[in-house]
């Protein structure tokens, strides 16, 4: 059986059409066929049948005997065809027997005979055809006027079957069918072939659909048929290429948005029209504590606050985008949801952006507490300043002596404002990383001894002991900035001289190991609480309250600030009641590994 | 809506940064009152490619540093997205700006007539409440 329903069409149809050919010359020939045999047989009787009329003339004449006329009744074979000789009402010659039909008599052909005879004997030549429903033949009918004496004496009629044509559409049907089977069967294996030849490239076409369906754009049609298949095949070809260039573009461009997206800092989570999860980027993973290229069967294990699903779920349905915040173990992130739509305007999904916005806020609070401290800071002496100057401007002083207390307290307090701003600046300076620092060899045991000399009548004056300790051995040298040292050390000596109370020590220490020095200053002052000593480093954190107007309160953060663009550290050691130590580092100039020359940045 | 979610007092903001005061007056009613508080704010959807950003985010701040929890919408109709809001978070309270003719504001009034069995409150110039129907503060109303 032929499994190609193309080539089994075109079998078909040439059967088809051969049988139809067939059909139709049948047809024709048939009609043509019986209207040419009877002309013809017409022709050839209505020379005969006009003799026996001249022969029945002259028997009525009497020129001819009677048995020369019956001889030719009674045998058809003479003439041809059957003969019947009528006078003009009808009936027969009294003299003369009709013949016999080949059939016999019929009723409906004495039926045909009669009306004939009657057209005839009022001097018309009759040429018709009749069918015999009886017998089911075919005769040709000619009739022809006996004249005698200038008028009609009779009839006579020649009747004759058109066997010839019976005969000729037998043999016709049965030419027709032979030739149909041969021509049918001598058609049908070119006609195979010729099918076969044509679904071919039909069918290559196919496979390469096919191939192109799997993703194989490399596949090519046969544009070598001629004709339509041809042209088909070529825009075929070409669709393939469209389509291969327009897959790669789209390939390309996924690669693209994938990389755009997995490069985020942004957390990034779409779902579909359902709310399930589709995409997720490395970002969001790493927000949720997920390793990178985790799959979740449920979103709940993505992300287990219900809250946001309930969320992507209102957008989903309102179509509508929202922005909320969501708080984490250690971290706030700021959601924005917006739905996605496609061309008709029909929600298709949902995408969610991840925003951490901790170090933001904390960054914002550092700065509003910053304000805040600064403005109280510049505040504090301002309000003093502004009490005095107003006393003074309105006369509340009266004494000279007073106004020169109040002079005092003015000019202190401006200087005291005058030290906040400088130092608000330092820090800043320092915090902005513009600040450079050149590292040299430094003798710190010899920069400690300067610094105290200075120091010393201002300890000594306020009724406190100084004393420096060196540990046994030369101290090494240390690869720093002697002036920023001695900035830290004044910073130190000044906060201890001010929290230890008379006749208690402040002293520094110095000891070294091999790859640093640590300087040490020590006082027995109140102490720190525990739970100061984290902020203790902070601007403005000022442990001790009370003595809120004997610094600015930055003193220990410029420390840190510098020690820090050095590379060095600073700690804090303290209990209350105990007094305090502040130990910071210097590398020293002789350490494995460290860097010479040039300025640190 | 959450399981065994407390009532709240919602504050409804626009994007101005003097919405603060609303933030405010809402989280001492919260905090008088015993409920959690929320604030929503519902912008047109054409704002949510960024505009007002910095006004919403800093409101955003103040939320946060005041306790609430606070969600913006982008949605054409506000009145609808807020009682929808309201009916899903079990709201107590509904704290809203103060406006001249509260009468004459179609938000206020939407509101009102949807969530008509819950008291709305709107902020004053001096950042007091006014309890919506009895013209009173709502210092008077506790007395």
């Amino acid at each position: 059986m032929i499994k190609s329903v193309f080539l089994r069409r075109i079998l078909l149809l040439i059967a088809a059409t051969i049988l139809l050919s067939a059909a139709f010359t049948t047809i024709i020939y048939v009609i043509s066929a019986r209207s040419v045999v009877a002309k013809m047989t017409a022709s050839d009787l209505v020379p005969r049948a006009q003799y026996f009329a001249d022969l029945m003339s002259q028997y009525l004449d009497g020129f001819v005997p009677a048995r020369v006329v019956q001889a030719m009744i009674s045998n058809s074979s003479t003439l041809g065809a059957s003969v019947h000789v009528y006078d003009v009402q009808g009936g027969t010659f009294s003299e003369l027997q009709p013949g016999d039909f080949e059939d016999g008599t019929t009723e409906d052909f004495k039926q045909l005979l009669s009306s004939t005879v009657h057209e005839v004997a009022s001097g018309e030549q009759a040429v018709l055809q009749a069918h015999s429903l009886t017998t089911g033949r075919d005769y040709i009918v000619v009739g022809i006027p006996v004249r005698h004496k200038d008028g009609v004496a009779g009839a006579v009629l020649l009747t004759k079957p058109l066997v010839e044509l019976n005969e000729s559409l037998s043999a016709l049907y049965n030419s027709l069918y032979f030739s149909t089977l041969i021509a049918f069967l001598i058609m049908l294996v070119p006609s195979y072939f010729a099918a076969r030849h044509m679904v071919r490239p039909i069918n290559r076409m196919r496979d390469v659909a096919l191939n192109m369906a799997e993703g194989d754009y490399s596949a090519r049609a046969d544009e070598s048929a001629k004709g339509e298949l041809g042209q088909l095949g070529q825009a075929f070809n070409y669709l393939a290429r469209q389509l291969s260039a327009t897959i790669s573009s789209l390939v390309i461009e996924r690669n693209r948005l994938r990389h755009t997206l997995d490069g985020l800092g942004e957390g990034l989570v779409a779902v579909d029209a359902k709310g399930a999860i589709t995409h997720t980027n490395p970002a969001v993973l790493r927000m949720f504590g997920h390793g990178a290229g985790a799959r979740f069967e449920q979103r709940g294990a993505l992300i287990p606050d219900p809250l946001i699903w309930d969320d992507f779920d209102h957008v989903l349905r309102e179509r509508c985008p929202l922005l909320r915040t969501l708080d984490t173990e250690g971290a706030v992130l700021r959601v924005s949801i917006t739905p996605l739509e496609d061309e008709a305007g029909k929600t298709v999904g949902a995408v969610g952006l991840f925003r951490d916005v901790t170090e933001s806020e904390r960054l914002e609070q550092m700065q509003r507490d910053y304000v805040a401290n600064v403005s109280h800071e510049l505040r504090t002496p301002l309000s003093g300043v502004r009490g005095l100057a107003e006393a003074l401007h309105d006369g509340v002083v009266k004494s000279e002596n007073d106004k020169q207390r109040y002079y005092g307290y003015i000019l202190r307090e401006t200087m005291r404002l005058s030290r906040l701003i400088d130092d608000l600046l330092e820090l800043s300076r320092l915090q902005s990383g513009t600040v450079s620092v050149r590292c040299a060899p430094v003798d710190v045991v010899r920069l400690i001894r300067e610094v105290g000399e200075r120091t010393r009548n201002l300890i000594e004056e306020v009724g406190l002991e100084y004393s420096l300790t060196i540990a046994g051995g030369d101290c090494p040298r240390a690869w720093t900035n002697a002036d920023r040292v001695e900035q830290v050390l004044v910073i130190l000596l000044d906060n201890a001289v001010k929290y230890t109370p008379e006749n208690g020590r402040v002293g520094i220490r110095v000891t070294w190991d091999e790859e640093r020095l640590y300087v040490a200053v020590e006082d027995e002052g109140a102490g720190i609480a525990k739970e100061d000593l984290p902020r203790l480093f902070d601007r403005f954190y000022k442990r001790d309250k009370a003595r809120a107007g004997a610094g600015t309160g930055l003193g220990l953060s410029i420390a840190r600030e510098v020690l820090g663009m050095m590379g060095e550290t600073i700690r804090a050691e303290s209990e209350e009641g105990k007094g305090s130590k502040f130990t910071f580092t210097l590398r020293r100039e002789d350490a494995p590994g460290r860097e010479t020359g040039g300025p640190k940045p | 809506m959450r399981r065994n979610q407390r009532q709240a007092a919602l504050v409804c903001v626009t994007n101005q940064y003097s919405c603060e005061r609303l933030i405010l007056a809402g989280k001492n009613l919260a905090l008088s009152e015993g409920l959690e508080l929320k604030v929503l704010c519902v912008q047109p959807p054409e704002y949510a490619s960024g505009s007002y950003l910095a006004e919403i985010e800093y409101l955003f701040a103040v939320s946060r540093r005041a306790g609430a929890e606070m969600i913006v919408y982008y949605r054409d109709d506000p009145v609808r997205a807020a009682v929808t809001f309201i009916h899903a978070n079990r709201i107590a309270h509904i704290v809203l700006g103060g406006v001249p003719d509260p009468a004459g504001s179609a938000f206020i009034s939407g509101i009102r007539a949807q969530c008509a069995r819950i008291p709305v409150s709107v902020v004053d110039e001096t950042g007091g409440l006014v309890l919506l129907g009895s013209g009173k503060s709502r210092a008077e109303v506790m007395g």
